[in-house]
Parts: C-alpha cells; structure tokens; sequence
C-alpha cells in the first residue's frame, strides 16, 4: 500500500513517500510533489527512508519532480534512500541530479 | 544424488495493469522468503528490480494493443547457481529490442526501463512466437561471510 506522509519543518515540506513507488503509484507521487513545489515553501525535502521499491516509473516521477522544482526555482532536496532505491538511482544516474542527501537533518540543513 | 530441484514460485494469470506490479513483487517477496534468506540481497534487489521493470513493460504494452485486456503468467525458480523469471502473454507481439535498450538521460522521465533490468541481470531476452516470452536471469551468488568469524 502507497502513501504519502507530510510535514512541515522550519518553513520547508517534508514529503515521506512508504511503501512502493512504481507505475501504479507514480501518478498521485507525482500530484503530492506538485502541489508542494507549488505550496510557497522556501524548501521541498522527499525523505524517501519509507520507500521500500522504486521502478522506474517512480524514477520517472522524481526527474519529472526535479524538473517542475527548477522551473519554480524552489529547491528540491532527496534524502534516505534505501539500498534497492540507492542502486535504482546510481544505475540510471539520478544520484547525479538529485544528489540525495543521507538525512533529512542534512537535507534542510544544506540550505 | 538426485537431481536438483528449483525452488519455484508462480503467479498464474496475472491481468496487465498496474496493480500487478505489487503481485509480482509480492510474489518475489514470497519467494526469497522461500529461500531461506539464502540470497545475497543485493542480487535480490536487482532480480526484484527486473521484475517490476519487465512487469511494468508487459503493462504498457498491453494498453497500447489491447485496450487493457492482456493477462500474463510469470514462473520463478531459483536453481542451485542462478535465478530464473519466464513471463509469458498471447498477444501481438511486444516487439521489444532488448539488446539495444540505452539508458536515457538522468533528467527523462520515461523511458528507462528496459535499460536498467539489462543493467542489473545478467541475461534478459524477449522472443514471440505467437506469444511474448520473456527470460530474466541473474547468477545466485554465494552469501559473503560474516567479518570476524569464529573464535
């Protein structure tokens, strides 16, 4: 079962996605990013440590969640990325672009 | 000495949507615990990773021919020195190039999926035959040993 926890830490959002994010979850992964890039925050932090799979559609989905925060100028910042999530995003170098984060203290503290 | 017998895991007439993601994973999960922990986990993500990556092309496909309506099956067995996935559906054919699947750039949002279950098996094959057959195969490699074992 997929869900998507929020929270709100020092002006930023903290998106928690749990469970699986693959191509039947992608789509309301992809809603809940948006409507907090589009929330005013100074800061969107996806604290991933909840994911235990990602496929590619939810790859798919953080490109597409990277691309929105840059067109908003609003910073977007992974972090906790399990070890199949880990191996996910270094095989089709999306480490390169989201250069995750270990924590979400260090996520919110990079800023 | 008898011959070996796999370990196998089976998932029967699967309907080619989405959800079926989550059953063929939950299957695999299924299976490792069949296995007594008996796999090193990181083949285990990257067999897992597969899976979900041939299952999702299988979808995808299905809703650009059929309108929805393809089913698949998927067996699972774990020899003595590798693991094995057969998919199977009797549709049109899927008309895949595996061999020639590239990894996109890191900021695509599609289109990565072939790509990486060839990046973490060490055989993944498509052929039709009148029906899609799909073969995923990664070696069983030993667990490492624990550091500083014995006395």
């Amino acid at each position: 079962m997929f869900e998507i926890g929020v929270d709100r830490v020092e002006g930023a959002t903290v998106l928690q996605p749990r469970g699986r994010l693959t191509m039947a979850s992608a789509g309301a992964f992809r809603d809940a990013v948006t409507t907090a890039l589009h929330a005013g925050d100074q800061l969107v932090v996806i604290d991933l440590a909840g994911l235990a799979f990602i496929d590619s559609s939810g790859l798919g989905a953080l490109a597409g969640a990277q691309r929105i925060a840059h067109a908003g100028d609003v910073p977007l910042r992974v972090c906790g990325a399990s070890d199949q999530v880990r191996l996910a995003m270094e095989l089709t170098n999306l480490d390169d672009l989201l250069q995750p984060f270990v924590t979400v203290d260090a996520a919110l503290d990079a800023r | 000495m008898p011959a070996e017998q796999p370990v196998v895991r089976q998932v029967f007439d699967a309907p080619a949507t989405p959800e079926s993601i989550e059953l063929v994973l939950d299957a695999a999960q299924q299976w490792w615990d069949d296995l007594g922990g008996d796999v090193d986990i990181h083949v285990r993500h990257a067999f897992t990773t597969a899976l979900a990556e041939v299952t999702g092309n299988i979808v995808a496909h299905g809703r650009r021919t059929a309108g929805g309506s393809r089913r698949f099956d998927l067996r699972l067995q774990a020899h003595r020195d590798r693991l094995v996935a057969e998919f199977t559906d009797h549709d049109e054919s899927a008309e895949v190039d595996v061999e020639h699947a590239t990894m996109p750039p890191p900021e695509s949002e599609d289109g990565r999926g072939l790509a990486l279950a060839r990046a973490v098996l060490d055989r993944v094959e498509h052929r039709y035959d009148g029906a899609n057959h799909w073969l995923l195969e990664h070696r069983r490699l030993p667990i490492p040993a624990a550091p500083g074992g014995g006395e």
